[in-house]
């Protein structure tokens, strides 16, 4: 059922279903007007003869001669004393003038036959006609259109459907391109080699063009970064030279203030520049196999200390319920994800409070991050990983307020989902969830 | 030390000029990459401080034609630039270090002071154990004594101790030790060299007394030497 409803929501086999749909019920509609049509002009045909047949009797039967037979037509005629001459009909054939469908009882056959009925004053004649050859038309036409309608309907669905399957590969190929060129791939083209150059080609074509310009503009963005980083750095520097020359000659508190307030800015600039360079992508070369479990280790061993010193608890355990696999890898790099985690031991460890534990749980393709801090209300949770965002009540607390988004773009670079929940264990705090990609993948 | 400084904005280069002469070094200021390369090829020098970006000639490819030259001297990058693979180039360029502007002067000169006096001797000549005053470091075994007592340190202790005995009497920052014990090239965010330092003094000083490792305010820590 979920099958079908995945192929109901591709676009090209849609329309090829609905198409063929819609055609089979032209067909049906044309069929059923073509038998009407038949049908009417045949029994028009019957009732001229019946018509001519039953005034050429009338003469006759003037003429004196009897009812002649024929041999397609059965002629009855009712003189006024009621003397019945030809077959015997049923009584109530004779009382109204006028065409009656009715079958012969006396000929023991089960074919209908179509009556003309005619009042010559006190005459009657009755002109019978078989409707077997109406019936043999009609059968003629029922199974010749059978086959028809068969054949054209097998034609257009396979041709419908032929062709929509191609049209959906190359939706299916424009999708997964557009897929990479979102998770920040701009080499990828959608153009493919159509021997017709059709709207899906153009599409593409757009898109390309889209994807390229993005692409040119990136980097020219790319390099004016790193020239703004430059030129920015080198005054910096100029700057904190000068404050450290004059913090030896005169260490007033003045000039100590002022080089703390440097180097708040440096920090945060530097933090800055690394979110942007980790965005960019700048820094995929640096990958290596990492096992999330020793690494969480290794973060565990390297904050520990200061975890403890603030008189809370830094514990590094698996997902319940599931042994991580250290044979089993992600490409990562590892200074940037022992920074992630860094990042968020600390977040935990400023916002929780004293007493407090803070969790690691570590899996064979996933991280978590509890505190039984206050948490984040579900509202903030977007925002929190936006840069520079935060909550009120945190805004007393130091740091550069970079810290989830530094977290966000490591993860982003690793294809990792970064999620903040609510403890699973119902408690109150942050659980903040990273899911890489598994490593079949 | 005999100092060359390669460095062509117009404040900075005398600042360190001015810097590295108050604390009795010989400084050349060269601003051009050519200049900087024509004076190294002459005279002999203790230490290069090269800033990546000059016009010219810039400070990566003088030392890779230094290097060339088979011109030994340690050399440290400056660079406005900063990034991970920046930094990759510059040590695969023959740099020994790195330093991301801007920078404190202490933090230039501690690691100056780490490079010139870097013993140019391969990794074989590994002491097995280094020995400060009382305190003495089993390299191989991974023991700690003082006194003769034996210290129970747990690995970043221990790494930590092994840089500051490596060099006694000198400066190691922060910056130096988190790359040095911890192989990270970034700044945590956390008291993470604090809270180390003052585990390891807990252990070594106080069942002592004294103090071994000495804060230099502004700067970072050292390892009193014996003279």
């Amino acid at each position: 059922m979920r099958k079908l409803n995945r192929l109901w929501q591709m676009t090209a086999i849609r329309l090829a279903a609905q198409l063929s749909l819609g055609f089979a019920l032209i067909l049906l509609a044309g069929w059923l007007a073509m038998l009407w049509f038949v049908e009417r002009e045949l029994i028009g045909a019957i009732d001229q003869r019946l018509q001519l047949a039953s005034e050429t009797a009338y003469d006759n039967w003037q003429a004196g001669s009897p009812a002649a037979d024929n041999t397609d037509l059965i002629i009855a005629v009712q003189t006024a004393d009621g003397t019945v001459i030809g077959p015997r009909l049923p009584k109530k054939l004779w009382r109204r003038p006028g065409i009656q469908h009715d079958p012969l009882p006396e000929h023991h056959t089960h074919e209908e036959q179509r009556w003309l009925i005619a009042h010559y004053g006190d005459v009657k004649i009755a002109v019978g006609h078989s409707l077997d050859r109406l019936d043999e038309v009609q059968e003629i036409l029922h199974s010749g259109f059978a086959w028809m309608s068969g054949l054209a309907l097998a034609a257009i669905i396979a041709l419908a459907g032929g062709t929509a399957w191609r049209t959906q590969r190359r939706i299916r190929r424009i999708e997964r391109g557009l897929a990479r060129i979102a998770r920040g791939d701009f080499t990828t083209r959608l153009a493919d080699q159509a021997a017709i150059p059709d709207d899906l080609g153009r599409l593409a074509e757009r898109i390309d063009q889209t994807t390229a310009r993005t692409a040119k503009l990136l980097s020219q963005i790319k390099t004016q970064s790193a020239n703004i980083a430059h030129d920015l750095r080198t005054p910096l520097a100029r700057l904190r030279a000068g404050l450290e020359a004059e913090l030896n000659n005169n260490p007033s508190p003045a000039v100590i203030q002022a080089l703390e307030q440097t180097d708040d800015i440096i920090e945060t600039f530097n933090a800055l520049l690394r979110i942007a360079a980790i965005s960019s992508g700048r820094r995929r070369t640096e990958t290596q196999p990492i096992a999330l479990a020793t690494l969480a280790q290794e973060a565990c061993s390297i904050f520990e200390p200061v975890v403890a010193d603030a008189g809370q608890t830094l514990e590094c355990v698996p997902f319940p319920g599931h042994i991580p696999d250290p044979g089993q890898t992600i490409q990562g790099d590892r200074e940037l994800l022992l920074q992630l985690l860094g990042n968020l031991i600390e977040n935990a460890r400023r916002y929780a409070a004293a007493g407090g534990t803070i969790t690691i749980f570590m899996g064979t393709d996933r991280l978590a991050v509890q505190d039984g801090g206050p948490g984040i209300p579900k509202t903030h949770r977007q925002q929190v990983l936006e840069p520079f965002f935060r909550l009120d009540a945190t805004r007393q607390t130091a740091g550069t307020g970079l810290g989830l988004a530094l977290v966000q773009a490591v993860a982003e670079l690793h294809d990792a989902e970064l999620t903040l929940r609510d403890r699973p264990d119902g408690q109150p705090g942050l659980f903040v969830d990273l899911q890489f990609p598994s490593a079949a993948q | 030390m005999r100092i060359l400084v390669l460095e062509d904005d117009a404040t900075l280069g005398p600042w360190l000029e001015q810097g590295l002469r108050t604390q009795g070094h010989v400084v050349d200021l060269m601003t051009s990459g050519r200049d900087a390369l024509t004076a190294a090829m002459t005279f002999d020098y203790d230490v290069f401080i090269f800033d990546r970006m000059v016009p010219d000639l810039d400070g990566l490819s003088v030392l890779k034609a230094l290097r060339q030259a088979k011109n030994r001297t340690p050399a440290l990058f400056l660079t406005a630039l900063g990034e991970v693979d920046d930094r990759v180039e510059g040590l695969d360029a023959g740099g020994d270090d790195y330093l991301v502007k801007p920078f404190a002067f202490s933090e230039l000169t501690a690691r100056l002071n780490a490079l010139a006096r870097r013993p140019a001797a391969s990794p074989a000549q590994d002491p097995a154990e280094l020995r400060v005053g009382d305190l003495t470091l089993h390299l191989h075994k991974r023991q700690c004594f003082r006194q003769g007592q034996a210290i129970d340190l747990n690995p970043k202790e221990f790494l930590l101790l092994e840089a500051f005995m490596r060099a006694p009497g000198r400066i190691q920052t922060k910056t130096m030790l988190l790359e040095r014990v911890w192989d990270l090239h970034f700044d945590p965010t956390t008291s993470l060299v604090e809270t180390h330092i003052s585990r390891l003094r807990a252990k070594i000083e106080k069942p002592f007394g004294g103090t071994l490792i000495k804060t230099v305010r502004g700067a970072g820590y050292l390892l009193a030497s014996d003279d």
